[in-house]
């Protein structure tokens, strides 16, 4: 049945496969005499056409989060809190996506009562996961919204009413906000977003920026008495996101490979910082702060290289752009490549000028590790192609011959490299362990 | 620095609606508040300045009676690449849902209005809000509305 009769009136959903030129029924969500209400999403789950449905059932008093199996074209509920004490006056709830696609909730379950509390929680496809209030026990407030800058993660919630008790609902309430940067897990101190304490409602939001695009989390509230919405440009947050991931590794690592040979002018060179190269790359996978301990083996990596002027010069094009694509963890190493260009450009002119260029590239390397795990992961799994490429790129013969062998963790981290060298090496195999991560 | 009039017409708040009304752009600058402006018309106002100055009130709809509406911007979707605002509309003198969208990369164009349901007791009152319709895209880019009535 496309739609039901509710209190006399209709209800339905309803679905378009030609951006919104035709619509056919499907299964109806919403329950028989209701008065509830709701917002939806997209789903994450392995059918990308499935989607989720906060619900607020107002006769029962209860938050559940309703999933669309589009397939089967049905829907299953279930309980986010069965004890919420909602008000027709206000949504209550708002919801936003990180770049995983998970869906995080905030909501109110009650309202200008003591006890209330403004809670959090995300729903994957494994179901929900309660996360750490965001302001507990508090009375006074109106109305919430979320915001997701998809480049960190970083959760943005807006409410109406300070949690310090000093303003009373429907009355003298500013807008506030306050941020997580764990997914829920805490949250800061709150920041006021509007100036004017007055009869603020509802407060509305943005959901967020795609990763690697910019973004402003800039919350609008209503004025009761003056029917007027108001914001705060001066406080509004500007999200700096990146150009993303684009494009294929093995197309990126010919450039990389293209870039390091052109610049690879005294033979033998290059051959000798491959081991500081790999320690670097090896550091970077590592938590942050470690990447501070791999400066110096960049350091002389980068001075050894510096052998010819007007090489680096030429190559920087590449190198930026395949930074750029390489740049997985978003938010990162878009905003760090004009640096690192200087920092190679300025490399390449006398050897004063390097060091203190590496302050650059230091301060580059770091900031585009601030995604911490995520980019521990991304840096795993390209270590391998990395390597191969660098190796690739030793054009001088008789040093570096043939992989032997490459083994690596569970996590895609090296663990041991054997190289195999022809005839006129010194050695017959070069064998490279990182230090495992601390 | 003060806060800023999004919009000062007298009725145009979004207090009383279940909804979401607010679609920033990625330029970070430009943005749209979408509010039911009581007089039966669903319109937005848009930033360029990133919300230190807010333009007059433009209406998506003039004829018709708009009583709850929902917004999804392409974006929201992960991975989506599109750049449309999409519109769910309950109409009270229809009693029908409507669905819309907008171009911000075409000077805001909007597109030809299509009925999503043929009503017959759609009739959202103003201040019982519980009838707010709701539109999404899902990640194979179909759109979904969902609208109940009272």
């Amino acid at each position: 049945m496309s739609f039901q009769l509710n209190n006399g009136g209709e209800s339905g959903h309803y679905r378009s496969t030609d951006g919104g030129l035709n619509w056919t029924s499907r299964a109806d969500p919403v329950e028989a005499s209701s008065s509830d209400w709701f917002l939806g999403y997209p789903g994450n789950e392995a059918d990308d056409a499935d989607g989720y449905l906060i619900y607020y059932d107002d006769s029962a008093g209860a938050l559940s989060m309703k999933v669309y199996d589009d397939s089967a074209d049905s829907w299953a509920e279930t309980s986010i809190d069965a004890s919420v004490n909602g008000h027709n006056n206000h949504l209550g709830f708002h919801g936003t996506i990180d770049d995983n696609g998970d869906l995080f909730v905030v909501y109110w379950n009650d309202h200008d009562a003591a006890t209330a509390d403004l809670e959090c929680g995300v729903w994957d496809s494994g179901g929900w996961t309660a996360k750490t209030d965001v302001v507990g026990n508090f009375d006074d407030i109106e109305d919430c919204c979320v915001f997701c800058d998809r480049n960190t993660g970083d959760l943005y919630v807006a409410y109406n009413g300070s949690d310090d008790g000093s303003e009373s609902a429907h009355s003298t309430v500013k807008c506030y906000h306050k941020i997580s940067n764990n997914g829920g897990t805490s949250w800061g101190t709150q920041q006021a977003m509007g100036e004017t304490g007055d009869d603020n409602r509802s407060v509305r939001c943005d959901l967020g920026p795609q990763s690697g695009e910019d973004g402003l989390f800039l919350p609008i509230w209503s004025n009761d008495d003056l029917n007027d919405n108001f914001c705060n440009a001066g406080n509004a947050v500007e999200i700096t996101g990146s150009s993303g991931f684009s494009g294929d590794i093995a197309s990126l690592i010919a450039e990389v490979k293209a870039a390091l040979v052109g610049a690879q002018t005294d033979p033998g060179v290059l051959t000798s910082k491959i081991a500081s190269i790999k320690s670097a790359l090896v550091g970077a996978m590592l938590p942050k702060g470690d990447i501070d301990s791999t400066a110096a083996p960049v350091k002389a990596s980068l001075v050894g290289a510096k052998t010819y002027a007007g090489v680096l010069d030429s190559t920087a094009a590449p190198v930026k752009d395949s930074l750029v694509g390489a740049q997985t963890h978003p938010g990162a190493l878009a905003s760090k490549v004009a640096s690192i260009k200087s920092a190679f450009v300025g490399a390449q002119t006398v050897p004063g000028v390097l060091a203190s260029t590496v302050a650059y590239v230091k301060t580059a390397l770091v900031g585009s590790q601030a995604g911490g795990p995520e980019f521990t992961g991304v840096l795993g799994s390209l270590i391998a192609p990395a390597k191969a490429a660098l190796i690739g790129a030793q054009t001088v013969p008789g040093v570096l011959g043939s992989v032997a062998s490459f083994e690596s963790d569970g996590n895609g981290r090296p663990v041991q490299v054997v190289l195999t060298a022809d005839a006129a090496a010194s050695a017959a195999t070069l064998t490279i362990k990182p230090d495992p991560p601390t | 620095m003060a806060d800023v009039t999004v919009r000062a017409d007298g009725n145009n708040r979004h207090y009383n609606y279940r909804h979401r009304d607010v679609v920033q752009l990625a330029d970070k600058l430009t943005a749209y508040s979408y509010a039911y402006d009581g007089t039966s018309h669903m319109s937005y106002n848009k930033t360029t300045d990133g919300g230190a100055n807010w333009g007059s009130k433009v209406n998506i709809q003039n004829e018709d009676f708009v009583r709850r509406f929902d917004v999804w911007y392409d974006k929201w979707t992960p991975g989506d690449t599109g750049n449309l605002i999409h519109m769910a509309i309950l109409e009270s003198d229809t009693d029908d849902v409507w669905y819309i969208n907008l171009d911000p990369d075409d000077s805001d164009a909007l597109s030809t209005k299509k009925q999503v349901f043929d009503g017959a007791t759609v009739n959202g009152s103003q201040n019982h809000p519980a009838d707010c319709p709701t539109i999404w895209k899902d990640k194979a880019g179909n759109l979904h509305i969902v609208f109940p009535t009272q």
